[in-house]
């Protein structure tokens, strides 16, 4: 069967992102990135506090993940291609050999995350990334959390979650965050 | 096949998995997952326990979770923000929110309000889902609820 326009269009894209996911991204190719992206691209992350619409905040955040993680790469699981979407589903690879977070936690452990991602495709290139992750379960295979809500709760109720945050074990409420 | 069927299949599997949103999610019918998913679909999400156990199976499984969060969060409201649909694929970004009225993962009712996205791909297969990935940030969860420091 000859593919119709439409699927054509949707093959090239998901072509495009996998090019910008194990060309760009595995390699840390920060230039090849940039030049996959709009100059306006949104990327909205959960560990990121408000969306990175500048081209400085998109680099920043690449650059803290490659230090915290020197061998950061994805591999990719599965693609749905519609529109000027393509969605991914990623599991990302990582040794955290170098400083993570507020209180530069370096665990030498290495991880194995899941990782789905929406883009949306403007002009060939990629104006807006939608990344959906658990963070938590990541802080919890790095073993930098207590392991249950529970356990999180009880912890706060008698005072514990102070104690650690005061000896530097749990980081402390980051005081600008009320600010955004 | 042609266009027009495909056409046909791609809307038939968008519009199984928003059923599975809006009515078993959303509205907490929780009856419909037996006829919106194969009985050994796996279905993967972040910790539902209190262990974090990521696999659960069937419609049981998906019961299982979803009840995790309307029980934790009743009433919880759930929107499909986007649905994409290529092959026997669909994924979703939803959003969702609540209210902490109930017992979720162990932590007694709270009041405190939580919204969170969710990013969702299913595989679709004879008029059911027989794979389901779910990803959200359990971690924004934990700050809402006051659990853990905002960093």
């Amino acid at each position: 069967m000859a593919e119709t326009p439409v699927e054509a269009t949707l093959q090239g894209n998901k072509e495009l992102i996998r090019r910008f996911i194990e060309e760009g991204q595995n390699r840390h190719d920060y230039d090849l990135i940039d030049a996959f992206s709009t100059e306006d691209c949104v990327i909205h992350h959960p560990a990121a506090r408000k969306p990175a619409s500048e081209a400085d905040d998109r680099r920043r955040m690449a650059e803290e993940l490659w230090e915290a993680f020197s061998d950061f790469r994805f591999g990719i699981e599965d693609m749905v291609a519609e529109g000027d979407w393509v969605a991914v589903r990623l599991t990302a690879h990582a040794t955290n050999d170098g400083p993570l977070g507020p209180n530069k936690d370096v665990s030498g452990k290495t991880v194995a995350q899941p990782v789905q991602v929406h883009y949306r495709l403007r002009d060939g290139k990629i104006a807006e990334v939608w990344i959906e992750e658990d963070v938590y379960g990541m802080l919890l295979q790095l073993g930098l959390i207590p392991k249950s809500p529970r356990l999180l709760h009880w912890m706060n109720r008698l005072g514990i979650m102070r104690l650690l945050q005061m000896a530097g074990k749990v980081p402390k409420e980051d005081p600008s965050y009320q600010l955004s | 096949m042609t266009h027009a069927e495909a056409a046909t299949g791609r809307d038939g599997q968008r519009a199984l998995v928003r059923r599975l949103f809006e009515e078993v999610w959303g509205a907490g019918r929780l009856e419909a997952a037996d006829e919106l998913v194969a009985p050994d679909c796996v279905v993967e999400a972040p910790g539902h326990r209190e262990r974090e156990q990521r696999e659960l199976r069937g419609p049981n499984g998906l019961r299982e979770l979803v009840e995790t969060y309307r029980g934790g969060f009743p009433g919880l409201d759930v929107s499909v923000d986007l649905l994409l649909a290529e092959g026997d694929g669909v994924t979703a970004r939803l959003t969702m929110r609540g209210v902490h009225r109930g017992r979720w993962l162990g932590v007694p009712a709270s009041g405190r309000e939580v919204d969170f996205t969710v990013s969702s791909f299913s595989r679709v297969s004879s008029g059911a889902v027989v794979r389901q990935w779910y990803e959200w940030d359990q971690r924004k969860l934990l700050e809402q609820l006051k659990l853990l420091p905002r960093i």
